[in-house]
């Protein structure tokens, strides 16, 4: 237990469905010190214990659960979980997380990570108590709500027991679908369709362990400069009042703002969505996840129901890409979304491009269950994510996402808005083009997370230019890497830099990391292990694209109105930095850079 | 003088202490004014615009304002 005072259990459980197994094996120490924690060490658990080529849907498909050095401390944003595991969208590896002290039980349990194989024989829930680890039948919770099997298990398990669950989207596969905790959601990639392939309804988790920093006055200074440098960030203070979404002006100003199935970048009805009008008409409270100082998530009020958010992301994708303003038809979505267990951005992008294959007559109402999906009509949105919950009629299709969706309209892919499978979050790459370059290598998909350049758009480069924007990503998708590993949340990086992360970290674990630099370099070698399992996976540089909208199809207003992302240019670049040929394989010298060679014991794929 | 239009984002009211959003601001400058000019006039440190765009375009650099131009200033936020 060399790892119980660096901050870690120690401990890795690994549980076989059927026929159920579990036995506990000690975290690696030097895996711990390169990799750090949550989607650094998960995705090397991933790389040794999946089979290559393994079934998303199917037994060998691992379901890691995890936390990070910091989950389980007063660290700010700590009260968070790590999900990794194959992606039925992508056919890669997936990393997703959220909110909600899931981690933070587990880890209390005695296990820094849980490795779930195999498919339960009945719909089950596994019961991770300390020592005491099993499958019970999950009965009447199969096909309820994600809410009402959370409330249900606490009941039973006790106010200490975390909980994450999915719901009806997951158990009936869609891909859209993911793993929700107090109403907070591991959303991207489909992780909620592989939690349901498990026949694996929810997973508890109850301990009474703590965690014990490697240097308590050190870890009580860096917690005071991190909270100090989150409360005088003005980013942050007006995230906290205005929500996540008050970003949607400076997106729509910059021509940015996907609307229509991101046919425009700008939306004519924008303005009843910045987030002083969210705060005047809708919301009424704000809350915060477990241990977050940010509260950046809002309450709306309606006829006596608390309804959470939205989020920035869902307003994009239930209202603008949908050419919807109507803010309580988005609410509702919402709403939808989080009872049975479903992706807003990706649920709200297909919606938007079924709205566009109406429009482009690839589509009638006959083939929509009856349903006209005219652009701005809320009634028919709220409609199809019906049927998306359910897997129900054409919602069986749309569940399964634009690409899939795509192949039965020929032609349609060219405005299908996804990578790898994975739908595009709220911007347009067409009006910034790092974004784009995200988007496109992105090891889950198109993804804002793992390297979210936004500084181009908040006037740290040109959003138009294409120069530096390769170097710009690497550093970000560094620092995304580090605080995913760390498992806080992206927003801290809104007032925390990699030097108040590092004087966290070091304290917490007393790892040898001599100064915030070298959680680049840890980023790096995170990034790369997960290009590794790709490239394990049979995903090659053909995967690294963009839709034809984005490559060939010039926007058609605002400040980017002409423009197209040249993507092939930054790629190379992006390849050269991270020390990855031409085919963005990392090469042997790469793998030695990055201590991968030695961590990998020869499993390395090539 | 020419006169242009602008308007300020949310936050940037906000650092202002101008309250709600009362419409576009109709601004005076002498010929030949260019942002720097526009944005002293406001008392808006440069740094607190992340974002400005001119007819709905992004200026060039040294962009000389014309009569009626219609601005849009926004200053760095969070979220996503």
């Amino acid at each position: 237990m060399a790892l119980a005072n660096r901050s870690y259990a120690g401990q890795v459980l690994f549980v076989h469905l059927d026929p159920f197994e579990a036995h506990v094996e000690p975290l690696r120490e030097d895996v711990a010190e390169l990799l750090l924690g949550g989607r650094g060490i998960a995705t090397w658990l991933w790389y040794h214990h999946q089979p290559p080529g393994a079934d998303p849907l199917g037994p060998d498909n691992r379901l890691i659960f995890g936390s990070g050095p910091l989950t389980g401390t007063p660290a700010p944003t700590s009260g968070r979980f790590a999900l990794v595991t194959k992606s039925p969208v992508s056919r890669g590896i997936l990393d997703s997380y959220s909110g909600g002290p899931f981690g933070q039980a587990l880890k209390f349990a005695g296990y820094d990570f849980v490795v779930i194989s195999g498919c339960a024989a009945q719909p089950s829930i596994l019961v991770i108590r300390d020592g005491d680890i099993s499958l019970e039948p999950a009965g009447e919770y199969w096909g309820q709500s994600t809410s009402h099997t959370e409330r249900g298990l606490k009941a039973t398990y006790g106010a200490h027991a975390e909980v994450v669950s999915i719901g009806p989207a997951g158990e009936w596969g869609s891909w859209l679908s993911g793993v929700v905790s107090r109403e907070r959601i591991a959303a991207r990639g489909g992780s909620g369709a592989v939690m349901g392939s498990k026949r694996l309804k929810a997973v508890v988790a109850a301990g009474t362990g703590g965690v014990q920093v490697h240097d308590p006055e050190g870890f009580a200074e860096g917690l005071r400069l991190a909270l100090r440098a989150l409360r005088m960030s003005s980013q942050i203070d007006r995230m906290g009042k205005h929500g996540t979404t008050n970003i949607l002006e400076l997106i729509d100003v910059a021509g940015a703002l996907p609307t229509r199935n991101f046919q425009q970048g700008q939306f004519e009805e924008a303005d009843k969505l910045f987030g002083e009008r969210w705060r005047a008409e809708v919301w009424s409270q704000d809350v915060a996840c477990w241990g977050c100082p940010i509260h950046c998530s809002k309450i709306a009020k309606r006829d006596g129901y608390m309804l959470d958010g939205p989020d920035y992301e869902t307003i994009y994708s239930f209202g603008t890409t949908c050419g919807i303003g109507d803010k309580w038809a988005i609410v509702e979505a919402n709403f939808i979304c989080d009872e049975v267990g479903l992706d807003t951005i990706s649920a709200g992008n297909v919606i938007g491009f079924v709205m566009e294959l109406y429009q482009r007559g690839y589509v009638t109402a006959a083939d929509l269950d009856g349903i006209v999906p005219a652009w701005g009509d809320s009634a028919a949105m709220l409609a199809l994510l019906g049927k998306i919950a359910r897997g129900e009629g054409i919602g069986r299709l749309m569940g399964l996402g634009t690409r899939e969706m795509s192949k039965h309209y020929p032609g349609s892919e060219a405005f299908a808005m996804q990578v790898k499978g994975l739908e595009m979050p709220a911007y347009h790459p067409n009006a910034a083009k790092g974004v784009g370059l995200a988007y496109a290598v992105s090891e889950r998909g198109a993804c804002h997370l793992h390297g979210a350049p936004l500084v181009e758009l908040l006037g740290g480069a040109n959003p138009l230019s294409q120069e530096n924007k390769p170097e710009i990503f690497r550093i970000h998708q560094s620092e995304a890497a580090v605080i995913d590993s760390a498992v806080l949340c992206f927003f801290t990086s809104y007032g925390m830099t990699l030097k108040e992360l590092w004087q966290l970290l070091v304290p917490a674990t007393g790892w040898d990391y001599p100064e915030p630099r070298a959680l680049e370099h840890l980023g790096q070698r995170i990034s790369t292990l997960a290009r590794l399992c790709n490239n394990r996976e049979g995903l090659t540089r053909a995967d690294d694209t963009l839709p034809k909208r984005a490559l060939a199809e010039p926007l058609a207003d605002g400040p980017a109105q002409g423009h197209v992302v040249n993507l092939e240019p930054m790629i190379d670049e992006y390849y050269r930095l991270m020390g990855w040929d031409a085919r963005g394989e990392p090469t042997a010298d790469c793998l030695r850079g990055y201590q991968l060679d030695g961590l990998l014991n020869g499993h390395i794929a090539r | 003088m020419i006169e242009v239009e602008v308007r300020l984002g949310a936050a940037l009211r906000e650092r202002l202490n101008m309250a709600g959003d009362a419409g576009p601001l109709r601004v005076e400058l002498a010929p030949g004014a260019t942002l720097p000019d526009l944005y002293a006039a406001l008392g808006i440190e440069p740094a607190q615009v992340a974002l400005c765009t001119v007819n709905n375009r992004y200026p060039p650099d040294g962009y000389v304002l014309q009569p009626g131009d219609r601005l849009r200033l926004v200053s760095p936020v969070a979220g996503g």
